[in-house]
């Protein structure tokens, strides 16, 4: 009973996007390392970037800011960010406020990022109300890793 | 969505999580009786919106809807010429949800016609006279005092909050707790605290888009204008130097084309029309929707994105939290009714004035709109919002006309006999409607702020109500992509 039991809850957790905020047996059980593990925590990376989407896209290079014709998305391509200096995508109007705070998103600056932009860079014009769980920030950034390279 | 058992959603919800890519079995729900996903109740903007993600997350979605169209308060008026917006009418270049969206559907910007954005100057009549743009500051009737003598009528209520306490912090500042003081003040009070006269305080309130500006929060009209600046400086850092942007613009064919163009991208079948929802029963498990036609909808979650009054036509079982009941009850909408009507002669030629009229009388606004025929005026608009609306709330759609048009040629003469009724519309004179927006009355940010979004097991509530960053069309956008996600994540 109890290994059918383990068998439907592993066979749950490696299946399914949804991560965040598993009780602990789910998540205790899940530890084993199973490769799919990182796929788990991409496809809630996916969902959760659904939110980005009204403003960023991945293309490359940066739609729409340079060609006076269209308007394309208003935030700046994530082409390419993870290593990036803030504010360096060619043709966007970033505020002064971004292009001046001198960071580079490596995954500790993005953690605070997504958190709570206008606490980072007070003044951004980036309006995200923030992803509060950090199991759910750090699956967005593993999605950004793997979806902007 | 807080009492959900997780691991029973997990277990039911596994297949449609994934999307199309992790197609599970279903064997808990074989055939013709599987419960639906999610059923949404309402095909505005923020009803829509939920769906198309949903959808496209693999989720199988229907939209109940009690009107025989889609877009609630974004409404294009479709007999009257030049298709003018009977709602929801601007929309901020920096309105990221919804510009992606025209985008996506192909759908063209047109500039605003006849409102302040159109670039039409404006006639004011205050003090029983009318006033150029130029003669303003000058004029006898201007009660304003130093520098702010060259703010101009319609730009009052804008001026008066730009430069609040609100202005550089972030846009969800109005729910924090240090911001509450301004909660407890009036919007008269608030301009009274900073040395401003009373003849100011009612030029200013002719704008205020509420029952009565003295219910108003001050921290509303604070975060209303907050949100203005935002946009603008967006505007001026992204696109201020293109030729031929404006700050703000309309839909060309008119904002209904986008809602259509929403709903015909969900799957056919998703919309049901006339579907009046009178009933939601909801426990772990899932909720089943009841509607007056006798037929109910089981789904595993169901989104609510009916404006707060009409939540009061809908029993809910388990009832309502109770901070939301209450303001189901206790906040408002702000008013407004428009009136359209021809124009047989060029009116602006016989006495020299400016077509559009911006006024101190119980008729506000009257804006000439020239997307007609050959970009001639020939639809007057009157544009009546907040407590100078309530006189009609007892006129049939003739003595609307009859009103207007009496106040009009009384205080611009070559107005007589040279109007024709069209259209009357009021988004609060409808049915499925409580208004055009919510606004905050004093103290109800605190009350309420942080309550509208509670929902019940399996039960989310979206609308532009619910919006915490955004306002608008943009807001009830921001609203049904919370939503979405919030099912998503527990599905």
């Amino acid at each position: 009973m109890l290994r059918r039991r383990l068998q439907i809850v592993l066979s749950v957790c490696t299946l399914l996007a949804c991560v965040a905020g598993v009780d602990a047996t789910l998540t205790a059980v899940a530890a084993e390392p199973p490769p799919l593990a990182d796929a788990k925590v991409l496809r809630r990376g996916k969902i959760l970037w659904l939110q980005c989407t009204a403003c960023h896209d991945l293309s490359s290079p940066s739609p729409g800011m340079t060609d006076d014709a269209t308007i394309g998305k208003i935030g700046p391509t994530l082409h390419g960010m993870i290593g990036r200096s803030a504010g360096a995508v060619e043709g966007y109007r970033y505020s002064d406020a971004l292009r001046n705070a001198g960071l580079t998103w490596d995954k500790p600056t993005l953690d605070r990022w997504i958190k709570e932009p206008a606490a980072v860079v007070p003044g951004t014009l980036m309006a995200f109300i923030g992803v509060a769980d950090e199991a759910d920030r750090r699956a967005l950034i593993a999605y950004l890793e793997s979806a902007t390279r | 969505m807080t009492s959900l058992n997780r691991r029973t959603a997990l277990a039911l919800l596994g297949g449609a999580v994934g999307g199309a890519a992790v197609s599970l079995p279903r064997p808990l729900y074989a055939g013709e009786s599987r419960p639906l996903d999610v059923v949404i109740v309402g095909a505005g903007l923020s009803g829509l919106h939920a769906a198309l993600i949903l959808q496209e997350q693999g989720l199988s979605v229907k939209v109940l809807e009690g009107r025989q169209r889609v877009g609630g308060r974004v409404k294009t008026m479709v007999n009257v010429p030049g298709l003018p917006e009977g709602g929801g009418q601007y929309i901020g270049v920096s309105y990221a949800r919804v510009v992606a969206a025209m985008e996506r559907f192909k759908l063209k910007r047109q500039t605003p016609d006849g409102g302040p954005l159109s670039g039409n100057p404006w006639v004011y009549y205050v003090g029983g006279k009318w006033v150029l743009k130029d003669d303003w500051p000058s004029s006898s009737v201007n009660p304003l005092s130093g520098v702010d003598r060259k703010i101009l009528p319609h730009q009052l209520l804008g001026k008066m909050f730009e430069d609040s306490q609100l202005i550089g912090q972030s846009a969800d500042s109005w729910l924090k707790p240090e911001f509450a003081k301004w909660d407890d003040l009036s919007g008269p009070d608030y301009l009274r605290s900073r040395g401003h006269n009373q003849a100011t305080i009612d030029l200013t309130g002719i704008w205020v888009h509420s029952d009565s500006f003295d219910m108003t929060s001050a921290l509303y009209e604070m975060k209303r204008e907050q949100f203005n600046t935002i946009h603008r400086e967006r505007y001026r850092q992204l696109y201020g130097d293109r030729p031929g942007m404006v700050p703000a613009f309309e839909i060309e064919g008119g904002n209904s084309m986008l809602p259509e163009a929403m709903a015909s991208a969900l799957a056919d079948e998703t919309i049901l029309m006339g579907k009046i929802v009178c009933g939601v029963v909801s426990d772990n498990d899932g909720v089943n929707v009841e509607c007056a036609d006798g037929s109910s909808y089981k789904a595993r979650f169901a989104i609510v994105s009916l404006p707060l009054p009409l939540l009061r036509n809908v029993k809910f079982s388990p009832g309502l939290p109770s901070p939301l009941a209450a303001a189901t009850y206790e906040m408002r909408y702000g008013p407004s009714i428009r009136v359209f009507m021809g124009i047989k002669e060029p009116y602006w030629e016989k006495d020299g004035l400016p077509a559009n009229m911006w006024t101190h009388s119980p008729i506000d606004q009257l804006t000439a709109m020239s997307r007609g025929p050959n970009g001639e005026y020939s639809v007057l608009h009157a544009y009546i919002n907040g407590a100078e609306s309530h006189p009609f709330n007892f006129m049939t759609d003739q003595q609307c006309f009859d009103y207007v048009a009496h106040i009009a040629k009384k205080m611009r003469p070559s107005l007589r006999g040279i109007l024709t009724p069209i259209a009357v519309q009021s988004c609060g004179r409808d049915p499925f409607g409580a208004g055009d927006w919510l606004y905050w009355q004093t103290g109800q940010i605190q009350k309420y702020g942080n309550h509208l979004r509670e929902g019940l097991p399996r039960v989310a509530f979206c609308g532009e109500h619910t919006a915490i960053l955004e306002r608008g069309l943009e807001g009830a956008m921001e609203s049904g992509e919370r939503v979405a996600l919030e099912i998503l994540t527990n599905a």
